[in-house]
């Protein structure tokens, strides 16, 4: 990883900059245009073959995987390591015909332009930027696009790109929208359980006695709040919705409850997990005609990178050098996986956001330079290193 | 040109290589916006139609912002973007008035020096950029053409198909096969198109159409499907004030090129009290058809 005075000493760098600082008002209006169009998880074709076109236009060419990841790749120099760097393809939103994006002098606002459209844009930015004002000594750098990011997708575009990514990049920069400043260097491990029990029903006055659905999947849950739970490291669990129920006196004969155990420690998840079987397992004990069934939905370890791999402080003296303040933290995203396989990845944020994950999620324009400013040097300092 | 060829000649689909086509080149495309207190969607149009363009590159020459009587900050926005602004003459008056469109182009024709200018009214909610791009597209590749419209919906919208179409149909029957010719979205060849009578007030563009057609000949026209146009509030040609304005300007443009006769002008058969000159009633800003006494 090379320090900022290296990579600012390379030839390019500054031309690149100055390039990519006067590309702000096209990033805007791209983002706005991939924000318009709708890319719930598990539909993302559209934004996906728009995004293809972007980076067509931008490297001459690009690709869709079996996955539906698109991917496009700038050539380095030959015999240096190659980079990935990553930004998410599909919107928080279940299902929104035609999202619609306001576009005021100082802010963007509308569903998916904050989270995942302007990480997007930029990504497509750099690669227009690297080709048309190329920095000398970068080695091969993968601009990909994935699908599945968010919850109901269990990262399965990044999944997908296993066990390829290694054998061609062993860096990983995720670009995400909000959070100017923030470094993610951790994984934060996650399960996902859906449990479903079953019991026989009936009406609520004349059978009483009978167990309750409802009741069960509750009991569950309260017993899961109840488990002794660690500050440090942080751990948590988080039901996260309940369907159940026919009618107002019926007693309900199927209910599922959808929760998330997360930790910042592989051991107190696992913990966790296990307190979840046995409470799954022990839930209709004795109770006739009642079952109970937990699922996994989804996982991501508890793993990340130490502060002092050269991949968090690079990204750190990137920032700092940007204007920013570096705020170390965890999340649960692309790098998830990557740092699972062992592949060093961290997370920046772009811009100040508001009302993520709403109708009005804002993005603040006037913190785009320095995000991407920011995003530049980051790529430039990991794509320009001499160790394997 | 029989309206059959017309129909295969001149009528087109959005074409999704149209923008990256337009390059710069001799031929001088203009992008005139007109605005009456579209601080919420003119931002956006100028941003997506400057920097959004496939490709990278722009095709417009200049960027004129007709503005129509705006009391937001719908003229620092154009500023900023670095637009032309043309404030109304009479900005009190425009501000207390009906918009009237047809000025604002008036306006923009006297002003520009674009030899093909896109009309887009700016309480659009979007553009579709393969849509304008092949409207400008046809005016480049055939210089008979002075007047595009882009066609919304498959009959064109209720005041075009259930008002301004019959009467073109029983009048001019030729002009029937416009599917939209009230529609607001236009790219004219300015050369063409200045010199002809334009009325003043909003709902102007039928009548640009029976003129066009008198000036020229059915092949002056051409029409672009455009996808659904989607408004800030609600479709304007749907107002019964508009469609009075428009049916009165294409009664007139009709008298003028001798498809219907009267004894004076039509628009004196509908006086405002608001001015009632020595000359007799006229209808100033909400109704004015231009030029009043050209024979």
């Amino acid at each position: 990883m090379l320090t900022i005075p290296e990579a600012s000493s390379r030839p390019g760098y500054w031309l690149g900059l100055t390039r990519l600082e006067a590309d702000v008002p096209r990033i805007v209006a791209q983002a706005v245009q991939l924000a318009e169009i709708p890319s719930p998880t598990g539909a993302e074709e559209a934004r996906a073959a728009a995004v293809k076109d972007l980076f067509a236009e931008a490297l001459g060419m690009a690709r869709i995987d079996q996955a539906g990841n698109v991917a496009a790749v700038l050539a380095g120099a030959p015999g240096r390591p190659g980079t990935v760097i990553l930004a998410p393809l599909d919107s928080w939103y279940e299902s929104i015909d035609q999202p619609h994006i306001q576009v005021r002098p100082d802010r963007l606002t509308g569903p998916g332009i904050a989270g995942q459209s302007i990480a997007l844009a930029v990504q497509v930015a750099l690669a227009r930027t690297l080709r048309e004002r190329p920095v000398q000594g970068l080695g091969d750098i993968w601009f990909i696009a994935t699908v599945g990011s968010e919850m109901s997708g269990d990262l399965r575009g990044i999944c997908h790109l296993f066990p390829w990514l290694p054998t061609v990049a062993d860096r990983v920069i995720c670009l995400q929208g909000p959070g100017l400043g923030r470094l993610d260097h951790w994984s934060v491990g996650t399960y996902r359980g859906e449990l479903a029990v079953w019991a026989p029903g009936g009406h609520c006055w004349r059978d009483v006695g009978r167990p309750n659905a409802l009741r069960l999947a509750m009991d569950f849950s309260r017993r899961m709040e109840s488990v002794p739970k660690p500050g440090t490291p942080r751990t948590l669990y988080n039901p996260a919705q309940l369907e159940s129920g026919d009618a107002w006196n019926t007693l309900p004969s199927k209910a599922v409850l959808r929760f998330e155990l997360r930790s910042d420690g592989e051991t107190e998840l696992q913990k966790l997990i296990r307190e979840a079987q046995i409470a799954a397992a022990e839930l209709c004990k004795g109770l006739s005609g009642c079952r109970a069934e937990l699922s996994q939905r989804g996982f991501r370890h508890a793993t990340g990178l130490f502060l002092d791999h050269p991949l968090v402080i690079g990204t750190r003296e990137a920032q700092s050098w940007a204007g920013l303040v570096p705020r170390l933290g965890a999340s649960s995203s692309d790098a998830s996986v990557c740092l699972h396989y062992g592949v060093a990845a961290v997370t920046i944020g772009l811009a100040s956001v508001v009302g993520l994950e709403t109708q009005m999620e804002s993005l603040y324009l006037d913190s785009l330079p320095v995000g991407l400013r920011q995003a530049y040097a980051v790529l430039v300092q990991v794509a320009g290193r001499n160790d394997p | 040109m029989t309206p059959e060829s017309w129909l295969f000649r001149n009528s087109f689909l959005p074409s999704r290589e149209a923008p990256a086509s337009l390059k710069p080149s001799d031929v001088r495309i203009g992008l005139c916006l007109l605005t009456r207190n579209a601080a919420f969607t003119l931002g956006r149009h100028l941003l997506l139609l400057q920097h959004g363009w496939p490709g990278g590159n722009a095709p417009w020459s200049e960027i004129l912002v007709a503005d129509l009587g705006s009391t937001d900050s719908t003229l620092e926005i154009a500023r900023e973007h670095g637009a032309v602004v043309l404030e109304p003459e009479e900005r009190l008056a425009a501000t207390l008035e009906p918009a009237a469109d047809g000025d604002g182009l008036r306006r923009a024709l006297a002003a520009t020096d674009s030899d093909i200018l896109l009309v887009v009214p700016s309480d659009l909610i979007r553009l579709d950029v393969a849509s304008i791009a092949t409207m400008i597209r046809s005016l480049l590749d055939d210089p008979a053409i002075k007047l595009c419209m882009g066609a919304s919906q498959v009959d064109g919208g209720p005041l075009s198909a259930l008002g301004t179409r019959p009467i073109l149909a029983a009048i001019q029957p030729e002009l029937a096969v416009v599917i939209d010719p009230t529609t607001p979205l236009l790219a004219l060849r300015t050369t063409g198109i200045r010199h002809l009578p334009l009325a003043r007030t909003a709902g102007y563009e039928c009548a640009l159409v029976v003129d066009c057609r008198a000036e020229y000949d059915l092949d002056s026209l051409a029409q672009v499907r455009v996808p659904t146009l989607e408004w800030e509030v609600s479709d304007p040609r749907l107002d019964p004030v508009r469609a009075f304005k428009t049916f009165v300007a294409l009664l007139e443009a009709l008298r003028r090129t001798g498809h219907i006769s009267t004894t004076r002008e039509l628009g004196h058969l509908f006086p405002s009290p608001k001015e009632w000159g020595e000359l007799g009633p006229r209808l100033v800003t909400s109704l004015e058809v231009f030029p009043w006494t050209t024979e």
